[in-house]
């Protein structure tokens, strides 16, 4: 854990003044795809030391914002003011022809970054060939060994350049927990560890406002605790400035931290207090997978729990009538290995007709390599899959899908040059009732926002006996959660059986 | 005797273009076929140096990586904009073009006929002009190069090369100019093409447009593939196994006028059996997307 006195050059911001300066604003920001508008007329001032929740539904143009504050998109029209270090910094679209002939003037990541704002990506992104260490230490700005000539010709002095980076990088990663991953590689960390990375990333690159995509997302429980108090240590003691993306789920967590909250809808931001969205309670109410197992098992049903190794749980709803019902997929003796270390140790599971399971797990546990197993995305290495009575060990996944097995690999891309319409049609027959898009059918899918394309990858699944969901309510936005929760309990009446998966909470 | 040193000559030549399109390929994450055009580009400025300038080798040497230097600006601006399939599409345009110039301007390069009489190394009067001298200095010359690309790849220059390759957009949000990137390591992995030119060149004193085809470029782009990438030891076991290959071949009892297409067979083969079973090379450690 980060403590208040870890880091050396952490300063505490305690002059009021200062933290109501402006130091990022927009003014009159608007934004097209494709005919659509995504932002309209958007304004408003970020303060230093402020925390704010940008929040608003599937769609409503959250991602695009970022993008645009981000340097990664350029809107339309409007203004950007940015002041983070002592000049100021403003941004005017549109811009004229010849602005784009000045190399040194374009609104670019790098540059964006240069003047103090960072970013961490919903998909993390992590440079995965390298150790946790390297990660940090490469962000580290102005670095004179990046010139490949000083990095030849004044090695002693790129040596002590290194070696001072080294020591500030892991003084962070120290601070967060991380002190003997340093020198693992990035891609053998869990996901809370990975997000962490991240963060330590962007503040050692320099980082004064920090944009934070779905920080949570994915987390299990100890992970959100761990993400969330090492915010709030930078908040409150480096004086940074932070605007968080994040899912419904988490929105409750992440108001505890928040000193304003955005609203987007329709293109609009309301800049709202934090009380009002509290009293919200679509918004705050957390939901609980445990009240909708109950739900499912109805009266004269009964929820069931078993632990399984390395604290993962394994809860079913039983409703009444199916105590009996037959196995229609069962897992024996699973063993998976990655290296030399073993994920799944001799798991074993049975899923019937009619009811619905729920794998909660820590992160690193292997709950989507286990499904991923399941319909041979990944081989099989030891153990028997059997679904509907025969053995499917030898079967590709087409062939599985076919004997009906439907599986939601979430976060994964869609295809993005085909329209909606051509989605839908893409399987051969799709079970799910399931709609809440605002889009016309001829929209192409990489118009779509993230939790867009996680409804329409919904929406595509095939009709199946046992489906398999791994975090299907991630990305959905408060509307759209009962619809799917409907949905779901619909198809286990009519003897369909269902595993979701999640984070453990 | 002076067979093997011929031999270390041109396994010296290669190592240095395999390793400087590793740089390109495993470590950038540049797919490019216009390394044929850079060493022959660093070749002949070397040797119209040598012979029209009466340049000694080592400034001849430098001037080239110079040329060629500037002159990767035709690949690396490009690769800002394109990525994959249609960067290597960009690449043949500029092996292309490079080719047409070399065997066009025949007031420069004397188109068809090539160059002759070019002077073998000489350095502070000492001339190399035994095989024995020749493949000491060839090998001392590449020994550097590697020496040099060792250095520059645990620089922390050499680490954001790595960055760029796993995720460009994730490097430049964290305030990396990967353009500037891309021009250096085109510049370098270009000069360093230079070298390999020029020390082919002083080698054979004659050069002309066919040793620098779209076909040279592919046996280049084999040595890495088949080495390996993302590792220093990768290009040394390609460029070593193609050398050796049609050195081998000699012994097979085929046509000479059959050879040269077996030769174009075996890299074929050579490659379609690396892709399936070790996309990442022999040796390397990076598997090319």
């Amino acid at each position: 854990m980060l403590t208040r006195t870890a880091v050396d050059d952490m300063t505490t911001i305690r002059d009021a003044k200062e933290l109501n300066s402006v130091i990022l604003s927009a003014r009159g920001l608007h934004k097209t795809f494709g005919g659509q508008v995504v932002l309209r007329n958007v304004n408003f001032n970020l303060r230093k030391g402020e925390v704010v929740l940008l929040q608003g539904e599937n769609g409503s143009g959250k991602t695009t914002l970022l993008n645009i504050l981000t340097g990664n998109l350029e809107p339309d029209v409007g203004e950007l003011h940015l002041s983070v270090n002592s000049t100021q910094e403003v941004f005017r679209w549109p811009r004229r022809w010849w602005q784009n002939l000045n190399p040194f003037d374009h609104f670019t990541p790098e540059r964006i970054a240069w003047e103090g704002v960072g970013r961490v990506w919903q998909d993390i992104r992590l440079f995965s060939t390298m150790t946790v260490l390297d990660n940090v230490v490469l962000s580290s700005p102005r670095q004179a060994g990046e010139n490949p000539i000083i990095a030849l010709l004044r090695l002693g002095r790129v040596n002590k350049e290194e070696l001072y980076n080294q020591e500030q990088a892991s003084k962070w990663l120290n601070g967060l927990g991380l002190g003997d991953r340093l020198h693992s590689s990035c891609d053998k960390i869990s996901l809370g560890q990975m997000k962490r990375v991240a963060i330590a990333r962007a503040v050692q690159a320099g980082a004064k406002i920090l944009f934070l995509d779905e920080p949570l997302s994915g987390l299990d429980g100890i992970g959100v605790a761990e993400v969330m108090r090492y915010l709030d240590t930078l908040v409150h003691t480096n004086g940074l400035t932070v605007v968080i993306v994040e899912h419904v789920f988490n929105i409750p967590r992440v108001l505890d931290l928040a000193t304003t909250v955005w609203t987007l809808a329709d293109g609009h931001l309301t800049v709202e207090s934090k009380d009002k969205v509290w009293r919200n309670p679509k918004i705050t109410t957390v939901f609980n997978p445990y009240d909708w197992l109950k739900e499912v098992a109805g009266p004269g049903g009964k929820v069931e729990t078993q632990e399984l190794k390395q604290g993962a749980r394994l809860t079913s709803a039983i409703p009444s009538g199916t105590e009996n019902a037959p196995v229609v997929l069962e897992v024996k003796d699973l063993v998976v290995r990655r290296g030399y270390r073993t994920v799944l140790d001799g798991l074993s599971l049975k899923l019937h007709r009619g009811q619905l399971t729920l794998l909660e797990a820590p992160n690193g546990w292997g709950k989507s390599t286990l499904l991923d197993i399941i319909t041979d995305v990944l081989p099989l290495q030891s153990g028997n899959i059997i679904l509907n009575g025969e053995s499917i060990n030898s079967l590709s996944t087409d062939k599985r899908v076919r004997r009906g097995l439907g599986y939601l690999r979430s976060r994964k891309p869609v295809f993005g040059s085909l329209t909606i319409s051509e989605h839908k049609r893409l399987p051969e027959g799709s079970n799910f009732i399931f709609s809440g898009h605002s889009q016309d059918g001829d929209t192409k899918a990489n118009l779509l926002s993230g939790g867009q394309r996680q409804k329409l990858l919904i929406e595509m699944l095939p009709d199946a006996s046992v489906y398999l969901l791994d975090e299907p309510f991630i990305g959905l936005d408060a509307g759209s959660i009962p619809l799917l929760l409907k949905e779901l309990s619909r198809l286990i009446a009519e003897g369909k059986a269902i595993m979701v998966v999640m984070p453990e909470s | 005797m002076n067979y093997l040193l011929h031999l270390l000559i041109y396994l010296d030549i290669y190592l240095i273009v395999a390793m400087s399109l590793n740089l390109l390929i495993g470590y950038g994450g540049l797919l490019q076929v216009a390394h044929a055009a850079y060493y022959g580009i660093g070749a002949y400025a070397a040797a119209l140096i040598m012979l029209k300038l009466g340049w000694g080798f080592l400034p001849a040497i430098g001037l080239a990586m110079v040329v060629a230097g500037i002159l990767s600006l035709a690949v690396s601006i490009p690769a800002w904009r394109f990525r994959g399939d249609y960067f290597v599409m960009v690449s043949l345009a500029v092996q292309s073009v490079a080719y047409s110039l070399l065997y066009n301007w025949i007031d420069l390069t004397n188109g068809p006929f090539g160059l002759t009489g070019i002077p073998r190394p000489s350095i502070f009067g000492y001339k190399f002009d035994s095989m024995r001298t020749i493949a000491l200095f060839s090998s001392i010359i590449t020994g550097i190069c590697i020496l040099g690309m060792v250095l520059i790849l645990r620089s922390p220059w050499g680490r954001l090369l790595k960055a760029m390759r796993d995720d460009e957009l994730a490097a430049r949000s964290l305030g990396k100019n990967t353009r500037l990137v891309k021009l250096q390591t085109f510049m370098i992995a270009s000069a360093l093409a230079a070298v390999a030119g020029s020390l082919y060149a002083a080698y054979v004193s004659y050069i002309d447009p066919t040793s620098f085809t779209l076909d040279e470029s592919i046996l280049m782009l084999s040595m890495v593939i088949v080495g390996g990438t993302g590792n220093i030891r990768g290009p040394l076991v390609g460029a070593f196994i193609l050398i050796a290959i049609p050195e081998a071949l000699r012994f097979v009892q085929i046509p000479d006028a059959v050879a040269a297409n077996v030769r174009l067979m075996v890299y074929g083969l050579l490659l379609i059996i690396m892709a399936h079973f070790r996309p990442q090379g022999l040796a390397g450690t990076y598997r090319i997307q």
